[in-house]
């Protein structure tokens, strides 16, 4: 076993652990959920990106894309999508959430429609369609340090460090600590990924142009969809790119992020940013991968195809593979405990008992890193393939609060009811056809998720028409009103510096 | 007026990132592309579709954020209310 992969790792470990070292003891909630509101756009956008790019994309999307081809391009197409979403609910997130104090996606939902129900039942939904790609990521995390120690480490050893590391510093940190190690790792997973994968191309397949002339002569199907062995419908892909780019940015540990940032400015470059040094990134990663399908190797271990060729390169390359990977999946994993434990501490237990400290609910949302991590645990011992499974079918579920957040955010008639009843009777729609699998799912392409969002995008315009806007939504239309005008009334006065 | 400019600018971009996604992946446009040939910039056809209806959404994005800029909508000031409530202003 050469042993620089681990070092290497464990060298990131330590790197990241030393940024963040003055970000460790956070005392205050406010400071622990949203950073108090500090950060710029440099921040932000490699934090969403270190946040969105997941360990397991060169693992389990590995596979699709070395199976599929260009199917797998489909992330590249719905990330741009996502930060529209991003970009036209940044004004008013961010005017409410300063002007109000909202720390979190379910709060600010709550308060727009006043209802309690609406915080816990979005915060439900936020943690159990969550949960999966928690347990996703740490069994990556586990798997890469068995493969990196040529099994030197196991697998369940493996994950047990990558959970302590990052119980630790999210737990100690907040949403400070967590956005600066998001900074360092989505340097890393960016550029530290894309320079790999250009050398994978030059040093295997002589460049991009012998890549591409070589996959058409022997396998065009690649290079169109839906790829080779399997012919969907062209309504599946466009269902894949539209649900995950209307759900993508609604994950909590997405949106959160949200009330970090120190303003709309911030909120709207880095929605501009992130796309494109997204859609370079990713389609690099899919046309190595289209390349990696000549090789038989691959072909019959698709998942740990990437570690394999990376372990042919030698150990500096497997050690750097394992870092890129280790960043990714650190940085999804810490911003999904992040989230989750500042849900459960301020969308439950504050919701139960209002009375609750400050400190306390520090406390509580430490607590709650720590039990999260240890059921993790406990899950990521089970079958990975079902975890990707489920991970995958999660999209049909945080879709489900695509129409209760745009409605909610623009259309003064969407009421709680509405919200409620539709998110819960989209959702049972989409996981209904999601289950049962009715052949018109396969014969037409339609995925679930796209029945439950109309289904539930219809409940509420209807809910709306049914009842005026209340007295608290028509005066916060006027607030907002208030607030956005006195600012833009006189552009000339106000400075245009941007943060970093 | 200033509003009803923001209202119509942001209705008018919503309309043209529909088109584009449309035009990237409902059925009928997209499978007009799905195709290798021509080769385009070194790129399949169905790749290049792609990417270039990705520029189009980007180009977009930075037209309405220099928009945005101009209007003076990127640097809202908010002063907050008072936090005692932890609900951030809901009733309980």
């Amino acid at each position: 076993m050469n042993i620089i992969p681990l070092l290497m790792i464990f060298l990131f470990f330590a790197v990241m652990l030393f940024i963040i070292r003055k970000n460790l003891g956070v005392r205050s909630f406010e400071d622990y959920a949203t950073a108090n509101r500090s950060f710029g756009f440099f921040a932000l956008t490699f934090s969403v990106l270190a946040t969105w790019v997941v360990g397991a994309m060169y693992t389990a999307w590995a596979g699709m894309a070395i199976t599929y081809g260009y199917t797998a391009l489909y992330c590249a197409a719905y990330a741009i999508i996502t930060m529209i979403v991003m970009y036209y609910v940044a004004p008013k997130t961010y005017i409410w959430g300063a002007k109000y104090g909202i720390k979190t996606q379910s709060e600010l939902l709550g308060f727009r429609y006043q209802s309690k129900s609406i915080q816990m039942l979005t915060g439900i939904w936020g943690i159990v369609f969550t949960i999966p790609w928690l347990i996703v990521e740490i069994v990556t995390q586990g798997y890469v340090f068995a493969y990196a120690t040529g099994g030197l480490i196991s697998q369940f050893w493996g994950m047990v460090i990558g959970i302590v590391v990052v119980t630790v510093f999210v737990s100690l940190g907040g949403m400070r600590s967590v956005i600066t190690a998001n900074v360092f790792q989505g340097l890393l997973l960016i550029f530290g990924g894309t320079a790999l994968m250009i050398y994978f191309v030059y040093k295997y397949f002589g460049g991009f142009a012998s890549g591409f002339e070589m996959v058409a002569n022997e396998y065009p199907e690649m290079l169109t969809y839906p790829g080779p062995g399997w012919d969907p419908p062209t309504p599946y892909w466009t269902s894949i790119v539209i649900l995950s780019g209307l759900g993508g940015f609604l994950w909590p540990w997405a949106y959160n992020k949200l009330f970090a940032s120190d303003s709309i400015r911030t909120i709207k470059v880095s929605a501009l940013l992130a796309p494109i040094i997204y859609a370079i990134f990713f389609s690099i990663f899919v046309i190595t991968a289209i390349f990696i399908h000549s090789y038989d190797q691959a072909l019959s271990d698709v998942q740990g195809a990437f570690l394999w060729i990376a372990s042919e390169s030698g150990p500096i390359a497997l050690g750097s593979l394992g870092v890129v990977i280790m960043a990714s999946s650190v940085g999804t994993v810490s911003g999904i405990l992040q989230a989750i434990s500042t849900t459960v501490s301020r969308d439950m237990a504050q919701v139960i008992n209002s009375n609750i400290s400050d400190k306390r609910a520090v406390n509580i949302a430490r607590i709650s890193v720590v039990v999260i991590s240890l059921i993790s645990l406990l899950f990521g011992t089970a079958d990975l393939g079902l975890m990707v499974f489920l991970a995958l079918f999660t999209y049909d579920g945080i879709t489900l609060l695509f129409p209760v957040v745009i409605l909610g955010l623009f259309w003064k008639r969407a009421n709680k009811e509405g919200a409620i009843i539709g998110l819960i009777a989209g959702t049972a729609l989409s996981m209904f056809l999601r289950f049962f699998n009715p052949i018109f799912i396969d014969s037409w392409g339609w995925q679930p998720g796209v029945y439950g969002l109309i289904l539930s995008f219809i409940i509420m315009i209807v809910a709306g028409y049914m009842k005026s806007p209340s007295v608290f939504v028509e005066k916060l239309w006027e607030d907002t009103e208030v607030t956005y005008t006195k600012n833009v009334s006189d552009p000339s006065s106000k400075p245009n510096s941007v943060v970093l | 007026m200033l509003d009803i400019i923001s209202k119509r600018k942001n209705i008018i971009f919503l309309i043209y990132y529909s088109l584009i996604t449309i035009c990237m992946t409902f059925p009928g446009l997209f499978d007009l592309a799905n195709k290798i040939e021509p080769w385009t910039l070194g790129l399949p056809f169905a790749l290049f579709y792609l990417f270039l209806c990705i520029a189009l959404l980007c180009t977009g994005l930075g037209i309405q954020f220099f928009i945005e800029s101009k209007l003076g909508e990127l640097d809202i000031e908010v002063t907050p209310i008072d936090h005692s409530n932890v609900s951030g202003g809901e009733k309980r």
